[in-house]
């Protein structure tokens, strides 16, 4: 499950990169990477606490 | 586990006994903490703040490099060396060296300025919950707020800030633990839809774009003072001068295994002060790009309009995550004052205060003269622990006097610490020198006249047991 939840998290960051990298070089429109990028800070913010170590 | 559960705690543990050879921590925990401690809600201001002041591209760029730079060598070469050496935290060392007393001193200033220093970081995620309720920004000129809904919100956000620090913050903690890597890379990425939106899409354009529409030098702002090379060079070096010269981070490098761990102080620098500072000056011309006569600093309003709802939890968790351990701080630099007191209710105060502090947009539009000061005021005593270290014995003379001589108060640092801030005061007045210069000639005067005040006030040690008895 922690694998699971820690592939998520690096998707999620994977996401982040991508959705400005699209933006940047003209593919998506800046509401539309505005919704990527809350899509991967969601995706980090809800599975990064169940394998990040304390 | 056990290791990153004692990395969190790392500033409370072994407060008066050095830490053991044992205990110490590996490198990368201080690469951890620097990159986590110096990417926080102030950065938005300051990246702001430049432009403002009329900084030039070039000087922003090379300024920051090279005053950053200096700010690495002096955790690595001055702070670090004693950390490694005593083991001890500043508080401490202090007392050894002042008496009880003056640490009592210190801790009400060090508490004082910790509640303007939060006082910035509130109001910085206040603007964040400004942006959905759609509440007027205060102007680049405001010293007051401008609306009654801004001092509600500012009170709210201040009321859940000092309520949790006041709980104990370890649950924030963790949670700044978890959002840091994520908030480094917003910086970054938001700086790059920043680009976009200002027309820059290859490395020529970002050159040309930042000396012609970003950093464009000229006059400053009206009421600020106009940031020269110089003047970004010895902010960068001496924003944090309460932590290395002023020697704050003893208290943390007490763990590092050798001196050399003071080049972990890179990450936070480079960034935190480098490429978050500039992403943040990137925010702000877009800001200015789609509305040239809305010059107000708010965070909230601008990572909105680059980021969306990501940018506002940007600034929300930026705020709330370096608030909280400043207030607790705070709190516990006020209540070493009367260990009676409770701890909860006073953390309860020391927010309140920054709560208030905050409802007064100045302070924040200020902040480079606020963060200036603060470590201005504190740099003395790093030069006496510098002095007391390097030169008291070799000048055949007693180190850490006070706790040899059996003394609760030993007048010369304190002496040394209030002489060379008049000095400051003085240069100021006297000869126009700015607060961002003030540090390093008052590094050298506190050092000077505590070792002067020293040979002239210090008896023998076993001279005054022999009294004693």
């Amino acid at each position: 499950m922690k694998k699971i939840l820690f592939i998520i998290s690096i998707s999620s960051i994977a996401v982040l990169v991508a959705s400005t990298l699209f933006y940047f070089f003209g593919k998506t429109g800046l509401p539309t990477t505005k919704v990527w990028l809350l899509i991967g800070t969601i995706g980090w913010f809800a599975t990064v606490p169940f394998w990040m170590k304390k | 586990m056990e290791d990153k559960q004692a990395d969190s705690n790392i500033v409370i543990e072994y407060e008066r006994q050095p830490v053991p050879e044992d205990k110490t921590k590996p490198f990368r925990t201080f690469l951890g903490i620097f990159s986590s401690e110096h990417v926080a809600a102030t950065e938005l201001l300051i990246g702001s703040l430049f432009i403002a002041s009329g900084s030039s591209a070039f000087d922003v760029f090379v300024g920051l490099l090279i005053g950053n730079t200096l700010a690495v060598l002096s955790w690595t070469f001055v702070t670090a060396p004693i950390a490694v050496k005593k083991r001890l935290t500043l508080y401490y060392q202090i007392e050894k060296i002042g008496g009880t007393r003056l640490v009592g001193i210190y801790n009400l200033v060090n508490g004082a300025l910790w509640c303007f220093i939060g006082a910035a970081m509130i109001y910085v995620s206040a603007t964040a919950v400004c942006v959905p309720l759609r509440i007027e920004m205060p102007k680049l000129t405001a010293i007051g707020p401008n609306s009654i809904w801004l001092v509600i919100i500012i009170f709210a956000v201040g009321a859940v800030i000092s309520y949790v620090a006041a709980k104990g913050y370890d649950s924030v903690a963790r949670f700044a633990e978890i959002s840091a890597p994520w908030m480094i890379l917003m910086f970054i990425l938001m700086g790059i839809i920043a680009m976009v939106q200002l027309g820059m899409k290859t490395p020529s354009d970002f050159w040309e774009k930042a000396q012609t529409v970003i950093w464009k030098g000229g006059e400053p702002e009206e009421g600020y003072a106009k940031f020269t090379i110089w003047h970004v060079i010895f902010f960068s070096w001496f924003g944090n001068i309460g932590w290395h010269l002023g020697m704050g981070d003893l208290t943390l490098f007490r763990y590092a295994k050798k001196a050399s761990y003071g080049l972990a102080s890179a990450t936070g620098m480079y960034l935190g002060h480098y490429v978050a500072w500039i992403a943040c000056g990137l925010f702000y011309a877009v800001q200015l790009a789609e509305d040239p006569s809305n010059k107000g600093i708010s965070p909230g309003p601008m990572a909105n309009s680059i980021g969306g709802i990501s940018g506002i939890i940007l600034v929300l968790v930026a705020g709330w995550t370096t608030a909280n351990p400043v207030i607790y701080r705070a709190g516990l630099a006020f209540q070493s004052l009367r260990p009676k007191w409770s701890r909860f209710k006073v953390t309860l105060v020391a927010g309140l205060i920054a709560s208030f502090i905050a409802i007064f947009p100045g302070l924040c539009n200020k902040f480079l003269a606020v963060a200036a000061l603060y470590g201005l005021i504190l740099m003395p005593m790093g030069a006496v622990i510098f002095v007391d270290y390097y030169f008291m014995k070799r000048l055949k003379m007693e180190e850490f006097y006070a706790e040899k001589a059996g003394l609760s108060f030993y007048l010369p640092p304190l002496l040394a610490w209030l002489i060379a801030l008049a000095a400051c005061v003085w240069l100021n007045k006297s000869f126009g020198i700015e607060v961002f210069f003030l540090a390093l000639p008052g590094w050298f005067i506190a050092a000077v006249l505590y070792l002067v005040l020293s040979k002239i006030m210090q008896k023998p040690v076993d001279l005054i047991e022999s009294v004693k008895k």
